[in-house]
């Protein structure tokens, strides 16, 4: 049960010609996430997993089934993609229900209607789309990617526009699909969302590859690399420019940072703290990022 | 996936396609807007036939440019949701949205058509008595429009497939159909147009010794469609993420060949074929030689007719209606109780009046002595009972048209060119005042406010004087349609009469007719010298017939 690219690599043409994903080789399966920062690739690669895109080279596989066997694999595909919307003139059930008949699947009204209660939507199925919220439009978009039960569901920046309630059902959602057996394909940056559903993590960075592995691999990128210092008022702009701090607390005259460093900024006071999935992930970024890869 | 469980699915998203049209406003504007263009062509055309063609043209103007936003859209309804990819990754092949989205829009062009077509027939029953489009002539018009409209959504699948856009083609769709209903089609390549509807259609011929041309256009549209609707997945797939079965790729293509094969075979009958401009004089003449043949008995054509006898009076009365027709009874009353006061229409002895049904002949004309043509609107009329009217025009003019050496002149209910409108429409209310005078007065009453419009010393009815005055046409009770210099000679004639006798003005006008050359009678030219003639035998001034001649502005 696994979704497996292959030297996947993606160039939009254009003056110049724009690499989005790069030689990219993954085995993705159980409750995948995808980090990165914006134009990373990763929505090119969730819509060429999604059968959407076509890659310029290598082979995307699901479940076995190679991707261009396009009929075969969309009967086994959900596809949440990052920016949507729906017909204005249906309501929530009738989108529902007309996403079943795209998918080709004939659910009766109560296993609809047992969907939209999922995403807690019962109470508004007869609602038109126009008149729901920006939070219920991508809470029904949900229920329209688990439409015919798929057996890999793709999902991109779900939790976008959703609030902190909203965001904790999601992750239950996604992770009572993972206990089903269902492979989900997750792409975020957010990484406390990933952290707390995914087993396994990849970073893209400049569509490359940066890191694959679990959360607590994730983390333990950055150990030993994470600090926490205390700067004068002073002087932090240029502190902050210099070292570009993932967190701050202004404290009197003193704000204290924390920071991924290899080692602490010469001539400071610093005391070494736990890494956490984020700070690996800016360990991760900072060591892939255009800096790193300059001669 | 069965090819059976492939339509089942594709039925269902038809549904849902049809859904989203219905809830947008495109379908009940157009809808609204045909209803408008079917009164106008009820109220215009003079047969059922002219009608149904006329609706289906404007069909095709106004739907497209409504309906463009959603007509046969797939990738366009999708991408302007914002749920292109949703779409595009799931199952559903794209035979399915093209074919649901083509059968979709044809459904959708059908109902707007038919709304028109309803409106007509409402029209008619409502101001004509009885249903302006016949239920008879619907079914074979909807047999001749289904192709276009198909070919329309087809072209439309395309649009949307190929580019994800269809409007400026449907636009360019309404362009050139609104360009074929203002000029004449006067070459060849117009039998190429998949509208095609004879302009002229016989109530008892049908179309005529062309009908083949008809019936290969439609084919020829049918397989352009079929072709496209072929096409149309193909290029989908091509276009867009949207896959397409082996299966369906091989039905689309065999769609496709099929169409093709059609479309060039169709296509040698149409290109030598007569232009529709020439095929259409041709069968009107057609049609008269047919209706003189059975005058003279011959008994081919005359199967296409119910005859009736009636002689029962002084003179036998013999009314030919198109086969299942009624009214012939009162058609015979109406004329039996005008022939004393239009003696000139008297058959020779022994002989009866024939009034013939034939649509060829938009004014009543005689095919002989003591045989007269009469509209197939005017039949309807007297089937409602009310004959009088009609038949009279038809008499008149058949008299009139026959005394100017017009025949069979297309004359629908205007004041054309020639001096036979007013002169009729003199001698209709010279008889009505003797038979009917309750009926003249609200008719001379209409157009004198109509003569009043907009002038100081005249201001405007109440009651707008164009819709009293179609009230009077619709409902058979005026003898001309539209407002012009011939009314307003008429209507100066008849004041003369006033004063100077009804019968010294009738020989006055029938005089200086006889003395006009045959084939004179339609120029600037002959029609002042036809009205100083008729002066110059009063002995009046030749202003006091009308101040102008029939172009406006034109001096005496």
């Amino acid at each position: 049960m696994a979704v497996v690219l292959n030297a996947l690599r993606k160039v939009y043409p254009g003056r110049p010609p724009r690499v989005a994903l790069d030689d990219v080789t993954l085995t993705m399966d159980g409750t995948f996430g995808l980090l990165g920062p914006n134009g990373a690739g990763k929505t090119t690669l969730l819509r060429m997993v999604a059968t959407v895109l076509r890659p310029t080279a290598g082979s995307i596989t699901i479940e076995g089934v190679p991707a261009t066997d396009r009929r075969s694999v969309r009967g086994m595909l959900g596809y949440l993609p990052q920016r949507f919307g729906f017909h204005p003139q249906l309501t929530a059930y009738e989108t529902l229900s007309f996403m079943a008949c795209l998918a080709m699947v004939s659910p009766g009204r109560a296993d609809l209607m047992s969907l939209l209660e999922r995403v807690g939507l019962a109470g508004m199925a007869g609602t038109r789309v126009t008149q729901l919220s920006g939070g219920m439009v991508q809470r029904l978009g949900i229920a329209c990617a688990l439409v015919g039960d798929p057996r890999v569901l793709i999902v991109d920046e779900p939790t976008v526009g959703l609030d902190h309630e909203s965001r904790l059902e999601f992750r239950a959602l996604l992770a009572s699909r993972a206990a089903a057996g269902r492979t989900v394909l997750i792409s975020t940056h957010v990484v406390g969302d990933a952290e707390a559903v995914c087993q396994r993590l990849a970073v893209l960075n400049h569509g490359r590859l940066a890191f694959v592995g679990t959360p607590a691999e994730l983390a333990a990128a950055a150990r030993e690399r994470v600090w926490q210092v205390r700067v004068p008022l002073a002087h932090w702009d240029a502190f902050s420019a210099e070292t570009r701090p993932l967190a701050a607390v202004r404290e009197g005259g003193w704000v204290q940072a924390r920071l991924v460093a290899a080692v602490p900024p010469p001539g400071m006071h610093a005391v070494p703290l736990q890494a956490v999935a984020e700070d690996g992930y800016a360990w991760v970024l900072g060591a892939t990022g255009p800096e790193a890869d300059a001669p | 996936m069965s090819p059976m469980r492939a339509i089942r699915w594709w039925h269902v998203l038809l549904r849902w396609q049809l859904r989203l049209i219905a809830r947008g406003p495109g379908l009940w504007l157009g809808m609204i807007a045909m209803a408008a263009f079917g009164v106008r062509v009820a109220g215009q055309a003079s047969g059922p036939w002219e009608q149904g063609a006329a609706a289906a043209r404007w069909c095709l103007v106004v739907a497209p440019l409504l309906l463009a936003p959603s007509l046969a859209s797939v990738r366009r309804r999708a991408e302007a949701a914002g749920m292109a990819d949703m779409v595009q990754a799931r199952p559903m092949t794209a035979a399915g949205h093209v074919y649901a989205g083509v059968a979709a829009g044809t459904l959708a062009l059908i109902l707007v058509w038919g709304a028109g077509a309803a409106a007509a027939g409402t029209y008619g029953l409502l101001m004509q008595g009885g249903p302006a489009l016949a239920l008879s002539a619907i079914g074979v018009q909807a047999l001749l429009v289904l192709p276009a409209l198909f070919l329309a959504a087809a072209l439309a699948a395309v649009a949307d497939a190929a580019w994800g856009r269809q409007e400026p083609v449907l636009v360019c769709l309404a362009t050139a159909v609104l360009a074929s209903l203002l000029y004449h089609p006067a070459t060849r390549l117009s039998n190429l147009v998949p509208l095609l509807v004879p302009r002229y259609i016989s109530a008892v011929f049908g179309f005529g010794r062309h009908a083949y041309v008809v019936w290969v256009n439609k084919g020829w549209s049918l397989g352009l469609g079929l072709f496209l609707a072929g096409c149309a997945p193909v290029v989908c797939a091509a276009r867009s993420p949207l896959h397409l079965c082996a299966g369906e790729r091989r039905g689309a293509k065999i769609v496709a060949v099929c169409g093709l094969t059609l479309a060039l075979a169709c296509l040698p009958p149409l290109l030598a074929a007569p232009a529709p401009g020439r095929w259409a004089d041709e069968s009107r003449a057609w049609e008269t030689e047919q209706i003189r043949q059975a005058l003279a008995g011959a008994a081919g054509p005359a199967r296409l007719w119910d005859r009736h006898m009636f002689d029962g009076g002084p003179v036998a009365i013999e009314v030919w209606l198109a086969r299942g027709t009624g009214g012939a009874q009162a058609v015979a009353a109406a004329a039996a109780s005008i022939l004393p006061h239009l003696l000139e229409l008297a058959p020779p002895p022994a002989d009866p009046l024939v009034l013939m049904e034939g649509g060829s002949l938009d004014a009543g004309t005689m095919l002989r002595p003591g045989a007269l043509a009469l509209l197939p609107k005017d039949a309807r009329l007297a089937a409602s009972g009310r004959a009088l009217r009609p038949v009279l025009r038809a008499m008149t003019e058949a008299y009139w048209n026959d005394l100017f050496h017009i025949g069979g002149a297309s004359l629908s209910g205007s004041a054309g060119i020639s001096p036979a409108v007013p002169v009729a429409l003199f001698d209709q209310w010279r008889v009505l005042a003797q038979m009917a005078p309750d009926l003249l007065t609200p008719e001379l009453d209409a157009w004198r406010s109509m003569h009043g419009t907009g002038t100081p010393d005249n201001p405007p009815q109440s009651k707008d004087p164009w819709s009293s005055l179609d009230e009077l046409w619709s409902s058979g009770a005026a003898g001309a349609r539209i407002w012009g210099d011939g009314v307003r000679q008429a209507l100066n004639a008849w004041d003369l009469a006033q004063e100077l006798g009804t019968q010294r003005v009738r020989e006055a006008l029938g005089a200086a007719a006889r003395d006009l050359a045959p084939g004179a009678t339609d120029t600037p030219v002959a029609w002042r010298a036809y009205w100083r003639r008729v002066a110059e035998l009063l002995g009046v001034d030749v202003s006091r017939l009308g101040p102008a001649g029939p172009a406006g502005g034109m001096e005496w």
